[in-house]
């Protein structure tokens, strides 16, 4: 449903058009290549505003434009007023158009915010939730957002620095399938965390369900978790980040980086030169893939006697290569 | 036995209104159910689109409709695991029971209860595709999609499904269930050929996580009664979830099942460690925020789905063998439910050599 913008409109003096809520910026200063367009050519398209019933018109779209135009002392600016009773819907094909790529997701989750509240402002439905959910998202083509609702909504609950990690872009957006299940308290001291480390996103996608399962599972508190996150970090001597998540990883995945373990260990002892082993993904199901390297005839021909001969000498050690797979160690189980 | 969630609507396809099947269930729901008549059950299960959480409303929804679609259809096995391709008679999609694990909640894209409410028609395509192949043996089961019992209060769809299978002599009929509504079937001429089967797990499982599901001692005494009426009996450990104090769980579980029921009853017994999706992890944690399972240590199987290690599942499906030999004896055949090779090879010490042979074994475990 596109917005009709070649409605009438009318130059409104700017001391009668009210800021809105509906799509509010966090940051309402004009960005500079939107100034140098208005300085250069004026507004290309009317703001959009729903009328009120008394005092000045109730901005939906144009909040920076606006902003532009009160500093540079403008008189007015083209407007394309709404009807109070339609504004709800007008506003939200707004968000619609904008949503996309210049609006955070703190900007979203104030936009739905204020679609909702439009909506059961108007006493359209008993269940507004439930119906913008069903109904109206849908029928604007925001399924997306539609599926990602309460999401947003936990995300408008979740402290203030939080949600300011999330507008900045520190946390993605999938942060907010994971971030619920922890305590506001917990929630900060994640977003600081990955702020503090500097975690790119990839990392952060990994390192917040890593954390929720290790603290689940094992029933401690995420700062005691932390507290040990260093402490491998420091002996490992590895580079921060990876370091941090080589430890998660360890913590998280005790049975495979168990399995790995043993696997590299007889691999070391075993040393075939220019012949490598590849096991197979997770240590699951498949064959083990081996890879020799030879440059001439006479030279493979020595290396399969001499990988013959350690097959025969060292058969144990080869036995065990395999184990890791299939070996169900009680004590490396429990 | 927990009672049944209860069914708040039932949407009707018009073309059915008039059954058998839709006047049994409206008559049994009785006053105070919203009934609603639709020419389009695809618009009604569109309003339960389970990626907003309807979970709960759908499983409090039941959509009765013309037969439509495949009366039979196999199993979803995944070509990285041995698969016993066993066909699902497909009656019914969705289940009231809500258990936690269940793999519905991320494999439909909605959780609505719907019955095929024209039996005559559903079971005269089944009949065609039976008739049309002699040769071939179907080892059919109800209990892939659906509870095979569950709904039984409302619809009594299994004594018509055991009347339907004992005249084919080149198909059998499995019904797999964690309910126990099966006083109907015992005075059935059923001809030996339907195996009535209970998905088991030990008891802190069955409380915790199969919540409206029977008792494991009300699904032993079940199966009894089915034993004594000359049924044969199956038992499904599917998903098993080795969490703190699983041992004496399911030992407890597998003792009950050979002190409550012959050897000679089991026509098989199955085997599965819990794997999921990725995305049902995610399900089960919001819906269930008290579950501890999903926080246990899985890798990515080659069929894409979460699974435990593969030695952590070797060392679990021999203690469970262990105890099936040593309360059971060597009678009653064990399968895994998608295993692989090795597993198979390090527990049961042979491995089938496709899934056409590990089918052919489970026909002659019935046919023998």
């Amino acid at each position: 449903m596109a917005l009709n913008l070649s409605a009438t409109f009318t130059l409104m003096p700017l001391e009668n058009i009210q800021e809105g809520h509906c799509l509010p910026r966090i940051d309402p200063a004009c960005p500079e290549h939107l100034a140098k367009s208005l300085r250069q050519h004026g507004t290309l398209q009317p703001l959009l505003a729903r009328q009120s019933e008394k005092g000045p018109a109730i901005l939906i779209d144009g909040n920076r434009r606006l902003a532009f135009a009160r500093r540079e002392k403008w008189e007015s600016l083209p407007v394309q007023l709404l009807p109070p009773e339609t504004a709800w819907l007008e506003c939200w094909e707004m968000a619609v158009e904008l949503n996309g790529t210049d609006r955070s997701l703190l900007e979203k989750a104030l936009a739905l915010q204020g679609f909702l509240d439009c909506w059961q402002r108007d006493g359209r439905e008993d269940d507004a939730e439930e119906t913008a959910r069903t109904q109206a998202l849908p029928r604007l083509g925001m399924k997306a957002l539609a599926r990602n609702r309460e999401k947003l909504g936990l995300l408008l609950e979740m402290p203030e620095g939080v949600q300011q990690a999330f507008h900045g872009g520190l946390l993605p957006e999938k942060a907010l399938t994971v971030l619920p299940f922890f305590s506001g308290e917990d929630q900060l001291r994640l977003a600081r965390a990955v702020e503090e480390w500097r975690l790119s996103v990839g990392m952060t996608h990994r390192f917040l369900p890593l954390c929720l399962e290790i603290i689940k599972r094992e029933n401690i508190s995420l700062e005691k978790l932390f507290s040990e996150i260093e402490t491998a970090k420091n002996a490992e001597g590895r580079p921060q980040r990876e370091g941090i998540m080589a430890a998660l990883d360890k913590r998280r995945y005790p049975l495979r980086y168990r399995i790995q373990q043993e696997f590299e260990e007889v691999w070391d002892e075993i040393k075939e030169p220019n012949l490598t082993v590849t096991p197979p993904p997770e240590f699951e199901g498949g064959p083990f893939q081996f890879q020799m390297e030879a440059h001439n005839p006479e030279d493979l021909a020595d290396q399969l006697n001499n990988l013959q001969t350690s097959l025969k000498e060292n058969r144990e050690l080869w036995q065990r290569l395999f184990a890791p797979a299939l070996s169900p160690d009680e004590d490396r189980l429990s | 036995m927990k009672p049944l969630s209860p069914v708040h609507t039932v949407y009707v396809e018009n073309r059915v209104a008039h059954t058998a099947m839709t006047r049994r269930v409206l008559e049994r729901l009785g006053h105070g159910v919203d009934v609603q008549f639709t020419d389009d059950p695809a618009e009604v299960t569109a309003r339960y689109d389970l990626r907003r959480g309807a979970h709960r409303r759908g499983k409090q929804a039941l959509l009765l409709h013309d037969f439509r679609g495949e009366a039979i259809k196999p199993c979803p096995g995944t070509p990285e695991y041995l698969c016993c391709l066993y066909q699902i008679l497909n009656f019914a999609v969705g289940c009231p029971l809500d258990c936690t694990y269940c793999i519905l909640q991320d494999y439909f894209s909605n959780p609505l209860l719907t019955v095929q409410a024209n039996p005559d028609a559903f079971l005269g395509a089944a009949a065609e595709i039976l008739r049309s192949t002699p040769e071939q043996f179907w080892r059919l089961g109800t209990g892939e999609f659906a509870d095979s019992l569950a709904l039984e209060p409302l619809t009594d769809y299994a004594p018509l499904l055991v009347e339907f299978i004992r005249d084919f002599p080149n198909a059998m009929l499995e019904l797999k269930s964690k309910a126990v509504h099966v006083d109907k079937l015992l005075d059935l001429d059923h001809q030996g050929r339907t195996v009535c089967a209970w998905s088991m797990n030990w008891e802190k499982v069955t409380e915790e996580e199969e919540l409206k599901a029977s008792s494991i001692e009300e699904r032993l005494e079940a199966a009894r009664k089915c034993e004594a009426a000359g049924y044969r009996l199956a038992f499904h450990f599917d998903p098993i979830l080795p969490e703190p104090g699983w041992e004496a769980g399911y030992e407890k579980t597998v003792r009950r099942i050979f002190e409550t029921v012959r050897p000679e009853s089991i026509v098989w017994i199955s085997l599965g460690c819990f794997r999921h999706t990725p995305g049902l992890e995610w399900t089960i944690r919001e819906r269930f925020p008290k579950n501890r399972y999903t926080y246990g240590e899985f890798i990515l199987g080659g069929d894409k789905k979460m699974r435990y290690p593969q030695p952590l599942r070797i060392a679990v499906y021999r203690k469970m063998m262990e105890w099936i030999r040593q309360y059971g004896g060597p009678g009653p055949v064990v399968y895994f439910c998608m295993e692989n090779a090795q597993v198979w090879q390090a527990v049961m010490g042979r491995v089938p050599k496709n899934n056409e042979v590990l089918g052919k074994w489970l026909d002659h475990a019935f046919l023998d």
